[in-house]
């Protein structure tokens, strides 16, 4: 990935950026709300990149020097450095406005399968948005994926480790399906502390991982349909209730899947 | 010696929850033993802060310089049990009651254990929990129950 | 060393109180960052994409900017009486005894071990009912830009509303709000808070039939 190149841009690369921001700004403008700082410019490089990497350079490099903003005016967030180092939180803070965000829904809904329809929508936005943090902060260029099987592992291992501190546990096929897969999980992280209480079923919190998940695909270029389940294995020595993603593609991600494989 | 009883309060004086490991005899009505525990647990909280021999030279009554200093119960024992009692600054009560031969194990810190360690992973950051309604986390009560069962003084 | 002995009492005085405060708020410092270390972290982009989800929802469920932000302190509210315990059971900090405790606790400790930023007390006001809390890097807003239509959005009203409902677990009412922010153009973040009035604890009712 192209890191920021202080003093060494063409004045070409910097107007193509600036270009690039005008554009994010006039799609985008109705939106608030948490921006990456590559989205926009991703979105205008041209197509048939190399990879995400190539994408991210048009936006990263442009805005080089740290400009010091005219008095009175915002700091463009483009010309703003991609966080210097990897920042943490506390999980504490992470898990309490987790619960906030389950209670915020709760109010909102009469139905669990609502609640975690409501769930799965706000970790849409969070999934569509990490997918290219994820590859810009990556220490090399990742190639694009254009495989279904490509981009679950992706999933799986790249995102779940950046997101989330670890693998996801499995990736399993259904049966003979081209177009089924789940992603299991043992823990997911924003179920360490909950226990769902009688009244509420089957809920699981965990749908907001699985909105993620979806987000990802599709910004990815995958369509699909997302659903979490829990699997109940505790008849199984050792295991408890595990977390399935269960992840269906539409059918044309499927005929392309197959015009690639030839 | 053993754990009679667990029960936690809110500063509201609800009680949130009300554990019973080794009681012999249970009272007709848990809710009316519970409010008079509360109740007299205030009293004497405030009892023993008044009696005090060190106080805070002047408290401005406005919450802006230091208020009273802290001298809150511990523990008291009475004939065949003891209660010992830990209060958090939030106004949570954790009150614990056990046999009588405990010398050398500080009960209060147990408590505050369960405080740090169960209650607030398992209560506070369970999304699912509404805060000053019943405990009714399984996972809660679990990990509760075992921690209780596995303190030395539990038989 | 003539010079140093040249220094009137008060100077030395001064400095001397100086160095105590800044130990004060150095250990508090300290219990901040050991907290952070000691609990299990995630990744602030994680924190950040999450809450700029959150907002946008929040937007999408509320006709005004006014809505928005009293929902947003509304739901840090809610937070905040629930991180007050969390709050004691890993910071180390054994009590917080008054308003002007507060302070440093807030800032020192909490900001640090919560949010892994580093702020300060500054701007007392007169009889010591007010203060600000200073901070450059506000995680909530890593990747956020405001667009002119949301200028009057209170982006992270939620850390207001989360001071606030933890200082009401204290028993400190206090007033919390944004006075300056960097999404809005201003160099730093300044969060004003304001005692409003102090609770004491109500005996239970008594009602013996």
């Amino acid at each position: 990935m192209a890191r920021r190149e202080t003093g060494r841009l063409s004045w070409v690369a910097k107007k193509q950026a600036s270009g690039a921001h005008k554009r994010s700004q006039s799609v985008r403008g109705m939106e608030a709300g948490a921006l990456p700082a590559g989205v926009g410019a991703g979105s205008g490089a041209p197509a048939g990149s190399a990879g995400y990497g190539a994408a991210m350079a048009v936006a990263a490099a442009a805005p080089g020097a740290q400009a010091s903003p005219t008095p009175g005016s915002t700091l463009n967030i483009l010309d703003q450095p991609l966080a210097r180092q990897r920042g943490e939180v506390s999980l504490s803070a992470y898990l309490l406005l987790f619960c906030e965000l389950v209670a915020y829904s709760r109010n909102r809904v009469s139905s669990v399968v609502a609640l975690e329809a409501r769930l799965a929508a706000v970790g849409y936005r969070v999934g569509e948005r990490a997918l290219e943090y994820v590859c810009a902060k990556s220490g090399k260029p990742l190639p694009r994926e254009t495989r279904i099987l490509g981009i679950l592992n992706f999933v799986v291992t790249n995102l779940w480790r950046f997101l989330f501190g670890k693998n996801a546990d499995s990736l399993k096929k259904v049966g003979n399906s081209d177009a089924e897969f789940y992603i299991e999980e043992v823990e997911p992280l924003v179920n360490t502390f909950v226990s769902v209480p009688k009244d509420f079923g089957a809920l699981n919190c965990a749908a907001f991982q699985g909105g993620i998940v979806h987000g990802i695909l599709s910004a990815a270029g995958f369509e699909c349909e997302v659903t979490t389940y829990v699997r109940d294995d505790s008849s199984k020595p050792g295991s408890a209730e595990v977390t399935m993603y269960y992840i269906k593609f539409s059918n044309e991600v499927i005929q392309r899947e197959r015009r690639l494989a030839g | 010696m053993t754990v009679y009883c667990l029960y936690i309060f809110n500063r509201y004086g609800e009680c949130l929850l009300y554990r019973v490991y080794k009681r012999t005899y249970a009272p007709r009505d848990p809710g009316d033993e519970q409010k008079n525990m509360y109740g007299m647990l205030f009293a004497m909280r405030n009892f023993c802060q008044k009696m005090s021999p060190a106080q805070a030279a002047e408290s401005d009554g406005k919450g802006l310089t230091q208020r009273e200093v802290q001298a809150h119960l511990q523990y008291y024992v009475a004939g065949n049990y003891a209660l010992h009692y830990f209060e958090t600054p939030t106004g949570l009560r954790f009150i614990m009651t056990t046999g009588t031969q405990f010398t050398g194990f500080d009960v209060n810190q147990c408590l505050r254990r369960i405080h740090a360690r169960l209650y607030v992973e398992y209560v506070v950051s369970n999304a699912l929990y509404t805060p000053g309604e019943p405990i009714q986390s399984a996972l809660f009560l679990e990990k509760l129950d075992a921690y209780v069962k596995a303190l030395p003084i539990y038989e | 060393m003539a010079v140093a002995g040249l220094k009137g009492k008060r100077q030395r005085v001064k400095e001397a109180a100086g160095a105590l405060s800044m130990s004060k708020g150095g250990n508090m410092q300290k219990l901040g960052e050991l907290a952070l270390q000691k609990g299990e972290r995630v990744p602030v982009e994680l924190l950040a994409l999450t809450y700029g989800s959150l907002v946008r929802q929040v937007i999408a469920d509320y006709e005004s900017i006014e809505e928005v932000n009293k929902q947003l302190d509304l739901m840090g509210y809610n937070i905040g009486v629930r991180l007050a315990d969390d709050f004691f059971a890993k910071s180390g900090v054994s009590d917080c005894r008054s308003f002007q405790d507060s302070a440093e606790i807030v800032a020192k400790v909490g900001f640090k071990m919560y949010l892994n930023v580093q702020a300060s007390v500054d701007l007392w006001n007169a009889d010591n009912t007010a203060y600000s809390i200073l901070f450059d890097e506000n995680p909530l807003a890593e990747f956020t830009e405001l667009p002119e239509e949301y200028a009057q959005l209170s982006f992270s009203n939620l850390v207001c509303g989360v001071i606030r409902g933890a200082l009401e677990m204290l028993l400190l009412v206090v007033k919390c709000e944004f006075v300056r922010s960097t999404l809005q153009g201003n160099e730093m973040n300044e969060i004003r808070i304001s005692l409003v009035e102090m609770l004491r604890e109500s005996a239970p009712e008594d009602d013996e039939d």
